[in-house]
């Protein structure tokens, strides 16, 4: 499957943004193409934590379409935001589509004792995640963005307020908020 | 939830986070007041803050990438199932590490059916690295053949040329499991653990560090017998490594298991067998405790190495009784009890004391305060369960605490004990290696093995003893016991080099011992005959080493080290000139090295040789010229700690310059340049003994500075610190004297402090406390006089101190008293100078005693008191 050229990803991004669905599937191989590169790196036995942070994927686009120079995108902090999302909505029917998620009451997760060195500590039921953001956003907006492009985007927190044009201590605190709230909603089993 | 009513939680949660423990409830309990619901929407949320913490750090997309590799693996897996791999045919998947997948498996081919363990690389991990470490796995195990130790059978190349193993099956349950369902005692499970321990040891007995001891890799069958495996990262010791530097590895890069592993390990330093020791000792803290020693602070990885590295674990009898309020990766403390058959009070009172001690020693950081080797750890418990007394409780007493050492002597005989319970293995080595050798089987190896043991005994455990206070018969006998090894090793025809060098070594450590009785400055009490001839033996060895190897720097510093030695003892035994003319010599080659060879050991070793010329010049009166040198000591050794600041044995260097320089400028009468070099030991030594109590070393720097800092103030008439610096110094000092009655060199400090108070207050006026201080003196010196009778600088000290005396008594009007210790102190004086007769200080106090004996009046009538 070819990968859509820089050109085309930022077609694709607006027609999306604009409410075009069927950008998402030419999208889609993008992201799957820096999936299964992390497996790869996983199965290799190369140590994954979360220093390697995937803000490379979003980055190396982003690049690119800079390169591009007839980008018609406001800023950077646009085109994460939209990267973020875009990354949520295809991880998560990703998940979805292989059973990654709760079935009756069982989590799939690697445990630490199966993956001590492959990979650390993944947070399980990602789907579960996203549904429990969208029940933060109704609470707090800011708030599920922060989580969306951190978790979702690979964003560091500096990257974060960028996007949001807020201070980093903001989005400290939100990302700290976010995190036991999430964690809250989760165990209450919805 | 209402807008306003969310931005209060938000605010008060956040503000919450900043504080702790009781502060967060008393802030929660202000903050909501009345209000319950809002006080459980915070408390709800603050609940999960630990477990919050690496709550998606890791992004998304990472987290499913992990989970396809899982997948992947799981597929892998089934592939495999079912097939045959040369005759074993795979049954089911029954584990899982860092490198391998291991299935059980049958062999097929045989009339009866043989259960198998195979492991392989995973799906995956094909690389040249896992590859070459499973090869070296399997090279390991075929040299171990131990009840505890999952037996290798075969192995071999898969179609794939995948590397496989071929193991013992073994039925059974991670000890830790095992030990909770079958709800062991704390007795049962010590012996269960000691059959690990023995594993561990055969390991290192065979050069071998396991380094990923954890439960996991330790099951325990139905019967109870414990099985070490896998030794997928461990080291086979390097036959070549440098002596003195233990047995020393460098971490490999496949992880470990954090959770286990040893600070050396998490910082990536060089590994030892040591770092085993460790591992079993978190080990045994799961087992005795339920819990990880770092169960306070672990939430994160982050968290975690730094606990391993800097957080003192609880002790092990307060942890099993300690419930936390936000416990949620706790467990209880009934439940913990429950699973070792007993109450949690009963178990803490069982932990309480011995087992804590062990256990603290075993999860010391520091790798040389730990137990010296896994034999040892286990002599420990067995000790503690045969009701005996246990030597870790010595390495905890804090220097103050130094009285209660005679009790715990018993202690250090057990350590020793160990270390002769080692011999007696090594000795079946000797007779297995000359039965072997008629069978033509390898006895080189046999011979390197022991020869390493014996090496691990001169070095690292003499080392490891030799600073606690207490320690100096131990260590002798343990460096003789060596001794008589090795030359039975050279006598049976080994005389390869690094036999013979630590041959030298071996003969240098017992001189050491007997030398290091004497004076840190002048050199004195001790058995310095019985050095000489031990330096004289390790010379004779290193000077053939040395010739027959002339580019070989290591040994020519060797040889440097054995002559800065001897110089020493021809200074204490006041043969100036023969010193000199080691020195001399020993100059003359430094310098030659240094054209070639500059390295921080050549500079330090050349300060070394200037300290040693001023040590000389100094009794023969030339100050000026001692001075000198000192100084150049001083600018070599403060440029080299400039440029290495933390290395201990050049601080040291830069020490003992300040303290001659002290002492020469004291005799040159320069007191007020004296006393600012006093100070600038001080500042050193003070660091030092605050940094580590027990170090007897340490204590001996703190109180020269004290005592020769109060000696120089008081000589020029600045008496206001005076009293306390010497009582501080006494105190410090008399500690040490109880805690090593043999310890003569203690003694001698100790007399050399009250004579320097009592003089000091004599110059204060206060002459019948003065008198008291000098009478006690006086005692001490005799007893140091008939420890060791050739002391000469003893001799000196013990005149000088009598001439004090005397001076006191004249002006109390003790006249016959003042008469009769001149006369003593005429006479010593007088030996002295027969032996050693250039001695500027030895004739300078025998004028003074003749001066002060024809000042004393002749009348017995009582002088006008001053
Ligand atoms: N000989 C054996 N008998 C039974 N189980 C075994 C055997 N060897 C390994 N296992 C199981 O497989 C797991 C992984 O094996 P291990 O040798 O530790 O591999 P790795 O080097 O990958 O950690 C062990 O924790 C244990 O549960
Ligand atoms: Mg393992």
């Amino acid at each position: 499957m070819a990968l859509p050229s820089n050109h085309e990803v930022t077609q694709l991004l607006r027609a999306w943004t604009s409410g075009d669905e069927s950008a998402l599937e030419k999208l889609t191989p993008l992201v799957y193409d820096e999936l299964h590169s992390v497996a790869r790196r996983c199965m290799a036995g190369e140590r994954t934590g979360h220093t390697l942070q995937t803000t490379a994927l979003v980055n190396e686009v982003y690049l690119r379409l800079v390169d591009c120079a007839k980008v018609n995108w406001q800023d950077r902090a646009h085109f994460f935001a939209v990267s973020a999302q875009l990354m949520r909505r295809i991880l998560i029917d990703f998940a979805r589509s292989r059973g990654y998620q709760k079935r009756g009451g069982g989590t799939i997760q690697i445990s630490l004792e199966e993956a001590p060195l492959v990979c650390l500590e993944p947070d399980g039921d990602i789907v579960a995640i996203d549904r429990a953001l969208k029940s933060l956003a109704a609470v707090d907006e800011r708030k599920s963005k922060v989580v969306e492009l951190r978790f979702f985007g690979g964003l560091s927190i500096e990257e974060t307020a960028d996007v949001l044009r807020v201070s980093v201590e903001t989005v400290g605190r939100d990302w700290r908020l976010a995190k036991v709230w999430l964690l809250r909603e989760l165990s209450q089993g919805t | 939830m209402e807008n306003a009513r969310w931005l209060q939680v938000e605010e008060l949660f956040q503000q919450a986070t900043k504080l702790e423990g009781r502060r967060r409830a008393d802030f929660l309990e202000h903050a909501c007041g009345e209000d319950e619901e809002l006080r459980q929407e915070l408390e709800s949320l603050l609940a999960q803050q630990k477990k919050s913490a690496e709550f998606l750090e890791t992004p998304a997309v990472q987290l499913l990438g992990q989970l396809i590799a899982k997948q992947a693996k799981l597929e892998d897996d089934h592939r495999l199932i079912g097939t045959t791999i040369s005759h074993y045919r795979v049954v089911e998947r029954i584990g899982r590490g860092g490198m391998g997948d291991v299935f059980r498996a049958v062999r097929a081919d045989e009339a009866y059916e043989q259960h198998v363990a195979l492991k392989l690389i995973s799906a995956g991990r094909h690389s040249t690295f896992f590859i070459n470490r499973l090869r070296t796995e399997r090279q390991i195990l075929a040299n171990l053949d131990h009840p505890n130790i999952a037996r290798l059978f075969d192995g071999g190349t898969t179609d794939d040329y995948i590397p496989y193993l071929v193991m013992e099956y073994i039925r059974g349950e991670p000890i830790t499991t095992y030990c909770d369902n079958h709800r062991l005692s704390v007795p049962d499970r010590l012996k269960l653990f000691l059959q690990v321990c023995s594993a561990v040891q055969y390991a290192h007995q065979h050069l071998i560090i396991h380094r990923d001891v954890k439960p996991d890799n330790i099951l325990v069958t139905a019967d109870g017998v414990a099985k070490l495996m896998d030794f997928g990262i461990a080291k086979i010791l390097d036959a070549d490594a440098e002596p003195g530097h233990g047995h020393a590895t460098m971490t490999v890069t496949r992880a470990f298991t954090p959770a286990f592993a040893s600070p050396e390990q998490i910082k990536g330093e060089a590994i030892s067998t040591a770092s085993d020791v460790y591992s079993l000792g978190v080990v045994l803290y799961q087992l005795l405790t339920g819990q990880s020693p770092y169960w306070r602070s672990s939430h994160t990885r982050h968290e975690l190495a730094h606990a391993i590295c800097d957080v003192e674990p609880e002790k092990p009898s307060a942890a099993v009784i300690s419930s936390v309020p936000v416990a949620d990766d706790k467990v209880s403390p009934q439940c913990v009890s429950l699973c070792r058959n007993t109450t949690p009070d009963k178990l803490h009172r069982t932990l309480s004391g011995e087992l804590d001690q062990i256990l603290l020693k075993a999860l010391r950081k520091e790798p040389q305060h730990r137990y010296p080797s896994a034999q040892a750890f286990a002599d420990d418990l067995q000790a503690y369960t045969l009701g005996l007394p246990v030597s870790a409780r010595r390495g905890t007493f804090s220097y103050r605490a130094a009285k209660f050492m005679r009790r715990n002597k018993v202690g250090l005989s057990v350590a020793v004990i160990v270390m002769l319970m080692m011999f007696a293995g090594a000795l079946a080595v000797v007779r297995e290696a000359r039965i072997a050798r008629t069978a033509q089987f390898r006895a080189e190896q046999r011979f390197e093995a022991l020869r390493k043991l014996t090496n691990s005994m001169l070095f690292e455990f003499h080392d490891s003893i030799e600073k606690l206070p207490g320690s100096t018969a131990p260590r002798e006998l343990v460096v003789r016991r060596s001794l008589e090894y090795l030359e039975q090793i050279a006598a049976e025809g080994n005389n390869d080099p690094a036999t013979l060098r630590d041959l030298a070594a071996g003969y240098e450590r017992i001189g050491r011992i007997k030398a290091e009785e004497g004076h840190p400055h002048l050199g004195g009490a001790g058995s310095f005959q019985e050095a000489h001839e031990l330096y004289k033996k390790a010379l004779t060895i290193r000077q053939k080493l040395a010739a027959a190897n002339p580019e070989d720097v290591g040994l020519q510093m060797d040889l440097l080290g054995t002559m800065l030695n001897i110089a020493a003892i021809y200074t204490a035994l006041g043969d100036q000139d023969d010193a000199l003319g080691v020195y001399q010599k020993q100059l003359a080659i430094e310098q030659r090295l240094e054209v070639r060879h500059d390295s921080e050991d050549l500079r330090y070793k050349t300060a070394g040789s200037h300290i040693g010329i001023a040590d000389i010049q100094q009794t023969l009166g030339a100050y000026d010229s001692a001075e000198d040198h000192l100084r150049q000591a001083l600018a070599l050794n403060q440029s080299l700690l400039d440029k290495n600041p933390t290395s201990l044995r050049l601080l040291g260097g830069v020490w003992r310059s300040h303290a001659y320089l002290a002492m020469v400028l004291k005799f040159d009468k320069k007191y007020t340049e004296a006393a600012a070099e006093s100070r600038r030991g001080l500042s050193i030594s003070e660091k030092l003994t605050s940094r580590d109590p027990n170090d007897s070393e340490f204590q001996r720097w703190l109180i020269n500075d004290y005592e020769s800092l109060c000696a120089s103030l008081a000589y020029s008439g600045f008496f206001s610190e005076v009293r306390g610096l010497c009582s501080k110094a006494i105190e410090i000092n008399e500690a040490m004297v109880e805690s090593d009655s043999n310890n003569v060199q203690a003694k001698a400090d100790l007399a050399n402090t009250n004579m320097t108070m009592g003089v000091a207050l004599y110059l204060m006026h206060s002459l019948e406390e003065a008198l008291r201080f000098e009478h006690r003196a006086d005692a001490m010196y005799r007893d140091v006089a008939r420890q060791d009778p050739d002391s000469l600088t003893n001799a000196g000290d013990h005149a000088t101190a009598l001439i004090y005396a005397a001076r006191i008594e004249a002006r109390l009007h003790q006249r016959e008293s003042a008469h009769r210790d001149l006369e003593q102190a005429e006479k010593m004086l007088e030996e002295a100078i027969a032996a050693s007769p250039k001695n500027k200080h030895f004739s300078d106090t025998l004028e003074e005693a003749r001066a002060a004996l024809k000042a004393l009046p002749n009348d017995t009538a009582p002088l006008v008191a001053h």
